[in-house]
């Protein structure tokens, strides 16, 4: 008797005795193919009616720059002032006991729960310089509302929960032997939040960043209210998107769209790669 | 032969992980496929239940081709090795799922069902438990209830995949003893899947012993233990102990020390593979220490107790599905003690 | 787990705690008040006022219209890729997934912007539309699409790892045990994710509801037509009337707290079964 060998034929899906893959998947591919693929192919292919010469002038001439530097720099700010205040709101919602600390953690998510149009006027009303904030910081003379400074404020709200969120879990994990290791091999406690817990804790940190970072970089509707909208002063990219659009300057908007697009995914390459690095040290 | 398989085969991704495999079962058998992990076992088991399709070969029971019925038609009661209890229905709907789920027309009355699932629950002695819910539940009860929803769509074959596998050994000991007994009441042809040798010895009528998708060799657990097919199976039975030597003339020569070999012994280089059991140790008067039995055998006290004298009677194989032997795997028939088995030196034992 | 430890530093404790709440509160809980506070600075009519216009109704109509299309239509995308993606093995599974997650790391503005590319006068698909008498931006339609694309990951990003975690043996056990499709749908799969669906879908309706960039670009601000509460919050806002933009925000914040709360309820009360979708 002989086996037939079937071992080498190339299989694209292993059987199964479950039903539905064929209806789950076609409907799967299909859903996002109309609501995800052919959408974005739209936005990666229409800025080239420009000409490359074209899409390079819509996406550097000297106020879609502005925009982009200011989407890019003050996103890049607030993820990093979300990633320290981040850390110490996830640490001490782990390891600290307060009353009302249900409360806190739940209104943590409040930033991805509220509507960003009512964050932004919410925002708009406190630091505008009549505003309860905004009139004490006038007396100091620092302007905030309809400044880049307006700007920042509005990203560090939005991005707020992304990098507690992503530190919690691991902390919550993190093993206690670990650091009591430490403590015996006579470390200090801040040499053991140093040497011991930051490092276990960095990938998590850096892809929370990351996402806080993504979510500010194309964030519109709490940030249009508070900016003022001055053009190559307090206007971000995606308000520009929304102009050219206006305007019927479909390629210009495609193209300043896809810029934005195109560095994020630049960006979160680079740290997901930095965070590949660190994980593989942690392995080693 | 209720259960009959032929040549079946199977590859993962260029991995073989049944390689023209042929099994019979017999009607009412309790069947034990015994092998390491990755001998593919599981896929088999898989493969009746229809859970796996096989790449060739045929699956057969009581004449109908099993490879072309869907699960539902071949009622087969599968118990996984995690039991997959439903976790948010409770024991009573567990065990009485299967009959839930049949067509209408084939559907029993709702207080048939009720008196089928308390019947069961008395099968598997878990009476009073019937509105508990599977995570409150300790391990050998969820074993039972998975066992008692597998029965309770009568199943024509009743597959269990390392049924004790996630226990501990003494709840284990008892459900084995009671597994047992529970196919003795339903005699319900029963296969089911273990690495565990004194499991499978201890339980099983017949054991199939399988190694990288192969059967090495099907036979009672007597027979098995007496004549070992391969030197694979004499070494996942018992530790055995393994020493190079060589036969020349019939007399077989491990390191200085001389015995006649025994009937049909290769010449040259062998591997003589010894049981420590079997080793009788005298003061060189020639008279052995003891009455000659072997001081400790791992084979299970129920096999043990009909003693060495059983012999070639294998104790449970049915008339219809004798063990089956192949001798020409095996180097040597049975020698007298204390040369176990001998066998064509590998590369790899070559001194 | 003895999470609650003494803080082996004397002082460190009330000092992280303190700083840790002192944040909280000025990013977080101040613009909620000033919210409420705003609302209702010309008292309970003022705030009432903003409610007489039935401008503001039609915009409540269309934003629970738009999330009763978008919502149901991405939970059932969300079971069926979540079914298709944990229960069986095929190639390019990893790029479905990456496809799924797509939306969010996109701008809001950008999702709205794909939809007038495609369909607005000077899209890909215009003849086609005009030919058909069809408009899809500035309409409802276009509303739904942005929306549907804003909100697509939420319910597949909570089945998939649950159902991941739970692996196919139920399933796979009830199909030996005789069960057809359906019934192994709605006796075994969906009563096993059914909180995590339904908190999925919590999140789903609440972005849907709140969606501002997205709807904003393909919606042309017609008032009493395609207009949603977050709009109507904006055009009050910039004609300067703040109490009834403020009014109208308290709506959406108080459907935001309720989100919040039934949400702290669900993993509260089913921790083990959202566990494995604790991550955002």
């Amino acid at each position: 008797m002989t086996a037939v060998p079937l071992s080498r034929r190339w299989r694209w899906k292993e059987p199964s005795v479950l039903p539905g893959f064929g209806l789950t998947f076609g409907f799967t591919v299909l859903y996002l193919s109309l609501i995800v693929l052919i959408p974005l192919a739209a936005l990666v292919v229409r800025p080239w009616e420009l000409g490359p010469a074209g899409v390079w002038e819509a996406a550097t001439n000297p106020r879609a720059l502005a925009a982009l530097r200011l989407s890019f720099v003050a996103g890049g700010l607030a993820a990093l002032i979300n990633a320290v205040m981040g850390l110490v709101l996830a640490w001490v919602l782990v390891r600290y006991d307060f009353p009302g600390k249900r409360i806190i953690d739940a209104l943590v998510d409040l930033p991805f729960a509220l509507p960003t149009a009512v964050a932004g006027i919410a925002l708009t009303a406190l630091y505008a310089p009549n505003g309860p904030i905004g009139s004490v910081l006038t007396d100091w003379g620092v302007r905030v509302a309809y400044t880049p400074l307006g700007v920042l404020i509005a990203l560090i709200f939005v991005g707020l929960p992304f990098v507690v969120r992503s530190v919690q879990p691991v902390l919550e994990d993190l093993d206690h032997e670990i650091e009591e290791a430490a403590e015996t091999l006579g470390a200090t406690p801040f040499q053991r939040a140093r040497l011991v817990v930051l490092p276990a804790l960095l990938p998590a940190l850096i892809s929370g960043a990351g996402l806080a970072f993504a979510r500010a970089v194309g964030e519109y509707g709490s940030v249009i209210f508070i900016a003022g909208n001055m053009p190559q002063r307090s206007e971000i990219a995606p308000l520009l998107v929304v102009i050219q659009l206006e305007q019927f300057n479909y390629a210009g908007a495609a193209a300043i769209g896809l810029a934005m697009l195109a560095l994020s995914f630049l960006i979160l390459l680079t740290l997901n790669g930095l965070q590949a690095v660190i994980a593989r040290r942690g392995r080693a | 032969m209720p259960l009959s398989i032929q040549n079946l085969t199977k590859t993962f991704r260029g991995f073989t992980a049944l390689d023209a495999i042929a099994l019979e079962v017999g009607e009412g058998e309790f069947l034990a496929l015994l092998g390491p992990s990755g001998s593919g076992k599981t896929t088999l088991l898989r493969i009746m239940a229809g859970l796996d399709q096989p790449d060739a070969g045929a699956v057969a029971f009581d004449g109908e081709d099993f490879l072309v019925q869907t699960p539902r038609q071949r009622r087969v009661g599968l118990v996984f090795q995690h039991y997959a209890l439903f976790r948010h229905m409770t024991v009573a709907d567990n065990i009485a799922f299967g009959l839930k789920v049949r067509p209408r027309g084939q559907r029993p009355s709702k207080a048939d069902i009720a008196a089928r699932v308390s019947e069961l629950l008395r099968l598997v002695q878990l009476e009073g438990l019937e509105k508990r819910y599977p995570a409150q539940l300790s391990g050998g009860q969820r074993q039972r209830v998975a066992l008692a929803r597998a029965l309770a769509i009568q199943p024509r074959l009743l597959l269990l995949d390392e049924p004790f596998g996630a226990l501990d050994a003494k709840v284990r000991r008892e459900l084995r003893r009671w597994l047992r007994h529970i196919h003795n009441e339903t005699g319900v042809t029963t296969v089911f899947v273990t690495h565990d040798q004194e499991e499978a010895l201890d339980l099983a009528d017949r054991v199939a012993i399988l190694k990288d998708g192969r059967i090495e060799q099907v036979a009672t657990p007597l027979d098995l233990y007496q004549h070992p097919a391969s030197a694979f199976v004499h070494d996942f039975l018992g530790g055995a102990v393994h020493l190079p030597g060589e036969v020349v003339d019939g007399v077989l020569a491990v390191d200085g020390w001389r015995a006649p070999a025994p009937d049909g012994s290769p010449v040259g280089p062998v591997v003589l593979a010894v049981r420590g059991e079997d080793l009788i140790l005298s003061d060189g008067s020639g008279d052995p220490g003891s009455d000659g039995q072997p001081a400790r055998s791992p084979l299970p006290s129920r096999h043990r107790d009909r003693g060495p004298g059983a012999g070639s009677r294998a104790p449970r194989a049915r008339p219809h599905c004798p063990a089956r032997r192949r001798p020409d795997r095996a180097a040597s028939t049975r020698p007298h003690p204390p040369v176990q088995r001998v066998k064509r030196a590998g590369r790899e034992a070559a001194p | 787990m003895s999470a609650v430890r003494r803080s082996p530093v004397r002082g460190l404790a009330p000092l992280l705690i303190g700083v840790a709440l002192l944040w909280l509160a000025l990013v977080v809980l101040l613009p909620l008040g000033m919210v409420f506070a705003e609302a209702f600075r010309r008292g309970l009519d003022g705030f009432l006022d903003a409610f007489s216009e039935p401008d503001a109704w039609s915009a409540v109509r269309l934003t629970l219209l738009v999330a009763a299309i978008s919502v149901p239509l991405n939970a059932l995308f969300g079971l069926a890729a979540a079914w298709c993606i944990t229960r069986y093995e095929f190639r390019g599974k990893a790029l479905l997934t990456t496809l799924i997650d797509l939306p969010f790391s996109v701008s809001p503005v950008i999702s709205g912007l794909v939809w007038v590319l495609l369909f607005g006068t000077a899209g890909w698909f215009a003849p086609l539309l005009d030919a058909l008498g069809v408009r899809v931006i500035f309409t409802v339609t276009g509303l739904v699409l942005a929306t549907i694309l804003v909100t697509l990951p939420f319910v597949a990003r909570e089945l998939i790892p649950l159902m991941q975690q739970q692996g196919a043996d139920e399933e796979l056990a009830a199909v030996t045990l005789g069960a057809g499709p359906w019934a192994i749908f709605s006796r075994v799969t969906l009563p096993n994710v059914r909180w995590a669906l339904l908190y999925g879908v919590l999140l789903c309706n609440a972005r849907a509801m709140g969606e501002f960039g997205a709807v904003s670009v393909v919606s042309g601000h017609i008032r009493g037509l395609t207009n949603t509460l977050p709009l109507h919050v904006e055009i009050l806002y910039n004609e300067y009337d703040f109490v009834g933009a403020f009014a109208t925000a308290t709506v959406l914040a108080s459907l935001a707290l309720v989100t919040l709360l039934i949400k702290s309820l669900l993993e509260w009360r089913f921790a083990d079964e959202l566990a494995a979708t604790r991550r955002h």
